[in-house]
């Protein structure tokens, strides 16, 4: 049998008066010094706790102990103080309700307004893939082929309904990239015209 | 004797102050011996047992008379107590001398070895104050006030199971601490 075993034993015999030591255990403790040690230490552990349950204190003129609360009990103090208290429990009940009601409406509004802030900034960082972009330079270029980029706007604008107005910022975004790319196209094609141009006079005058 | 106090309870529960002073008289003994073993000092004992009869006296209208009055009087004892002691930031110095001739005394059986309440204290609080909470109150009900295991687990709404793993807990630190201060009486 193992010493943690018979220390377990050990100790439910020492403190339960109704339990009996088996043989086992008894042949165990008769032969090992440190659970004879640990029954000795538990016994004498027990003895200490059983006498200071038994030693009671002692209350010093209990008959004015029993005065002092009965006049405590009489007083109209207590009465107020009895309304007192059920005045502030209802209170703390108040302020506990406000205060969880607060919580909800404030994080609440916090959650929207952060949720509308993510949402803002993703859509004015995100840059408009090459798909996107070209398609909406190419509807661009067939219905205002000659209106600047206010004009595109505010018509974006027309046409886009308000709960849209989050995608309508991305799509005025890639307007913007695409008509600055539709000018530097034109003035490619300007600059290679007028330098042709250039090329075919010098080459007439040489000529 | 049992029906004798179920009917004080029944004409306090009225608001009969008569009844209500024999039932303080009755139990205050009870109350005051748990507040002390909690608080370790006669007067806080007594002011834990002044407010819990006060408590007592506002809230019998609500006691449940299916339910022994001891365990319902014992949660406001231990409860007051409990609040009591936080309140409390008294530091008291026991000397180790001082503790092992008390341990000496209580280990006694003869009629000479009473300690008084001052010494009951100190030496309550040297061996019980250091174990946590749980275990400290659970070596008080069971140990000192000699409660029911049942009672225990109503009192500090603990399992069987819980109320036994720190038991043995305190006991197992309780019994290092008196086998240290033993070595320490056989050195002298």
């Amino acid at each position: 049998m193992e010493c943690r075993l018979v220390e377990e034993k050990i100790e439910a015999f020492v403190y339960d008066k109704t339990i009996r030591p088996d043989e086992e255990m008894i042949e165990h403790i008769a032969g090992c010094t440190a659970c004879k040690t640990y029954l000795k230490s538990c016994q004498r552990a027990q003895k200490i706790i059983a006498n200071l349950s038994r030693a009671e204190p002692v209350i010093t003129f209990p008959q004015q102990l029993t005065n002092d609360i009965m006049a405590l009990i009489d007083e109209p103090v207590l009465k107020t103080s009895h309304h007192q208290t059920r005045f502030l429990a209802v209170a703390r009940k108040f302020l506990v309700a406000a205060s969880v009601a607060l919580f909800i409406v404030f994080s609440g509004e916090q959650y929207i307004f952060v949720d509308k802030l993510m949402k803002l900034e993703k859509n004015l960082t995100a840059t408009p893939n090459n798909k996107q972009g070209a398609g909406v330079y190419k509807k661009m270029i067939s219905y205002y082929p000659e209106k600047g980029l206010q004009m595109v706007k505010s018509e974006l604008a027309r046409q886009v309904p308000e709960s849209k107005q989050m995608d309508f910022k991305s799509l005025i975004m890639m307007a913007g990239y695409s008509v600055l790319a539709g000018e530097e196209l034109a003035n490619q094609v300007k600059n290679q015209t007028s330098s042709k141009q250039n090329l075919s006079g010098e080459m007439i005058k040489h000529h | 004797m049992q029906n004798h106090i179920n009917s004080i309870i029944q004409q306090a529960k009225e608001g009969n102050k008569s009844a209500f002073k024999n039932l303080v008289d009755h139990y205050q003994k009870y109350a005051f011996n748990l507040a002390f073993r909690v608080l370790y000092n006669e007067e806080d004992a007594k002011d834990v047992v002044q407010d819990s009869f006060i408590k007592i006296w506002i809230n019998i209208k609500h006691f449940n008379s299916g339910m022994p009055f001891t365990t319902w009087m014992y949660k406001i004892v231990m409860n007051t107590a409990i609040d009591k002691q936080k309140s409390l930031k008294r530091f008291e110095w026991v000397k180790e001398d001082e503790i092992l001739n008390l341990l000496t005394t209580i280990e006694c059986d003869g009629p000479d070895c009473r300690l008084d309440n001052e010494q009951l204290g100190s030496v309550i609080k040297k061996i019980a104050d250091e174990l946590p909470e749980k275990q400290r109150l659970v070596f008080i009900l069971r140990d000192l006030q000699d409660l029911e295991s049942s009672v225990v687990e109503e009192l500090l709404d603990l399992s069987e199971t819980s109320v036994k793993a720190n038991l043995y807990h305190a006991r197992q630190v309780l019994r290092k601490k008196l086998e240290s201060y033993g070595e320490q009486q056989r050195r002298r």
